[in-house]
């Protein structure tokens, strides 16, 4: 139950509630659950252009020919490319950079995928769009990579603040994210 | 804005006391150390969410007790009747309920009540700190403005990140992305910090000519009191605020880098004070600071009135006692202009005759009764 609390978002009540679902469902059935978090591990893994979890490498977003490979739009984590997936707005790809800059957690530029970001640049990249959370570290890492990105004379966009305060991307509705890449401003 | 009935439990000394309360305005009576200031308190509290005195939320729950619940009812903005629960726990986390609905946040509770307090200790405001002048104007403006207490809990997370990068800069051997990281944080400071100094600029630009005229009533008139926003960086009056931070940012740099820590900006902010041009911390007398600091609290009541056309709750902690007849007849004179008033005082005769139509309740040992 220790092991399940640990999980982001399961506080001890959840685990309890998770431990006693796994205790009621059939052998087979928590075999399977195991093995697919197995699995997780096992085959799960950072695609190495845009550092997206995927089960192959490159992610099928970088593979897929038919996206606008000239827009890329960055995000702190794996889960709000998901959420901008899910809008069905965004055709272009993505570079997922592992968070953002927080001195109080110790993460400086160093501990983000930043060199990795530039390096992509020179292939063809005529906008990027910042799609940081709204939030006091995802606006100075906007910021950070908005200075770094102007020798390159490219478009850059911010999402616009149309998403709640503090909030995060991955929490934020369809609706809303859709207007914010909608609104995105140049800088 | 009225509170009209308000029950405590735990709160301070009180274990179980129900009180109902006058619209023109209620006297509490009683020796000191009886509880009359901690009335005051839950009534601030109720209206507010948060003490008037600087304390530990931690104080306000009696001893031995693991929680405090404020319930009461009164007349919000709006002229709309509200009923409002607070339950404060020991352990942390507070528990918001208006008219029977939960709300997440205690923010909610802003702008449903203004409230403004007087007490001895607001010469603090006058002699004290410049901190104590920052508090002042952020309650001020924090009443009437979410988007203003927004920016403050931001501009603090933002301050606190920055602080840390510089140290850590400070620490170590300087490096290129340092500089750009400095400027990502320092824009960012600049950015929120002056939302918040345009924004206290243009409050104390309307609070200014109302201290002056309250502080010539309850003073003997020949002088004049203003006020000016006074930033930790030269400001020139008409160019750009966000720029003029950043420029400043700049020239500070080496500096704050050594220091480890930011050294402008509205957390380093201060309010100039000046009678007849004299600035008033450095040579006011006690009694030109204690006038001055009624004034103050006066202006901003009359503030809250103009931002929301309510009459503020009053709350008056024993400013009698430390104020001649003349002055307290005065005071009671501009009163009748206000709201719903509260007033604690030691002996009645500390208010020159005046507050008559106050209903009066004597406090003693933990109990209140009608008098
Ligand atoms: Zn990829």
């Amino acid at each position: 139950m220790d092991e399940l609390a640990k999980m982001p978002g399961i506080g001890p009540k959840t685990a309890q509630r998770l431990a006693f679902y796994i205790l009621k469902i059939p052998a087979q059935e928590a075999l399977s659950l195991a093995a697919a978090i197995q699995d997780v591990k096992e085959k799960v893994r950072y695609c190495s252009t845009c550092f997206n979890l995927t089960e192959e490498d490159p992610c099928a977003i970088c593979r897929d020919a038919t996206r606008d490979s000239a827009t890329i739009c960055v995000v702190e984590e794996a889960n709000d490319l998901l959420a901008l997936e899910k809008t069905n707005e965004y055709r272009g790809l993505y570079h997922v950079l592992g968070g953002a800059l927080s001195p109080l957690d110790g993460i400086g530029p160093d501990d983000l995928h930043i060199d990795e970001l530039l390096d992509r640049l020179p292939q063809g990249i005529e906008e990027v769009i910042l799609a940081t959370n709204p939030n006091v570290e995802g606006e100075a890492t906007a910021l950070y990579l908005r200075k770094l990105l102007k020798p390159f004379e490219i478009s850059v966009t911010r999402v616009a603040r149309g998403l709640p305060v503090g909030g995060d991307l991955e929490y934020a509705d369809q609706a809303t994210l859709t207007r914010a890449l909608e609104d995105r401003v140049a800088l | 804005m009225l509170v009209q009935s308000l029950s405590l439990r735990n709160f301070r000394n009180y274990e179980t006391l129900d009180l109902d309360f006058e619209p023109s305005g209620n006297l509490f009576l009683g020796a000191n150390a009886q509880g009359k200031t901690n009335l005051l308190e839950a009534i601030h509290c109720f209206c507010l969410a948060r003490s008037h005195r600087q304390v530990h939320e931690d104080e306000l729950i009696r001893h031995g007790a693991d929680h405090f619940l404020l319930r009461g009812n009164g007349v919000g903005g709006g002229n709309r009747k509200i009923t409002v629960q607070i339950r404060a726990l020991r352990e942390g986390g507070r528990k918001l309920k208006i008219n029977g609905v939960i709300h997440r946040k205690i923010s909610d509770l802003i702008g449903r009540f203004y409230v403004v307090s007087l007490s001895p200790e607001d010469v603090k405001i006058v002699g004290g700190s410049p901190h104590q002048r920052r508090h002042f104007l952020n309650f001020c403006i924090c009443q009437t403005s979410l988007s203003y207490w927004t920016s403050l809990l931001e501009y603090g997370r933002v301050l606190k990140q920055r602080n840390i990068a510089l140290k850590s800069f400070s620490s170590r051997r300087w490096r290129a992305a340092d500089t750009d990281e400095l400027e990502a944080w320092g824009r960012q400071l600049a950015s929120v910090g002056s939302r918040i100094m345009r924004k206290r600029g243009e409050v104390l630009r309307k609070l200014d000519p109302e201290v002056s005229l309250f502080h010539q009533q309850i003073s003997d008139g020949g002088e004049r009191l203003s006020l000016t926003y006074k930033p930790a960086f030269e400001l020139a009056e008409d160019g750009d605020i966000e720029e003029q931070f950043i420029a400043s940012l700049g020239h500070l740099r080496e500096k704050e880098i050594n220091y480890g820590m930011s050294l402008v900006g509205p957390h380093r902010d201060d309010v100039l004070m000046t009678v007849n041009g004299e600035p008033l911390r450095v040579f006011g007398s006690q009694g030109q600071q204690r006038t001055a600091s009624i004034a103050l609290k006066l202006a901003a009541a009359r503030f809250l009135e103009k931002a929301s056309g309510e009459r503020p709750i009053l709350l008056l902690d024993d400013v009698f006692a430390e104020l001649d007849q003349e002055r307290t007849r005065l005071l009671f004179d501009l009163l009748a202009e206000f709201g719903q008033l509260f007033i604690v005082t030691a002996k009645e005769s500390d208010l020159a005759g005046g507050g008559q139509n106050l209903r009066k309740m004597l406090v003693a040992n933990g109990t209140v009764t009608n008098i």
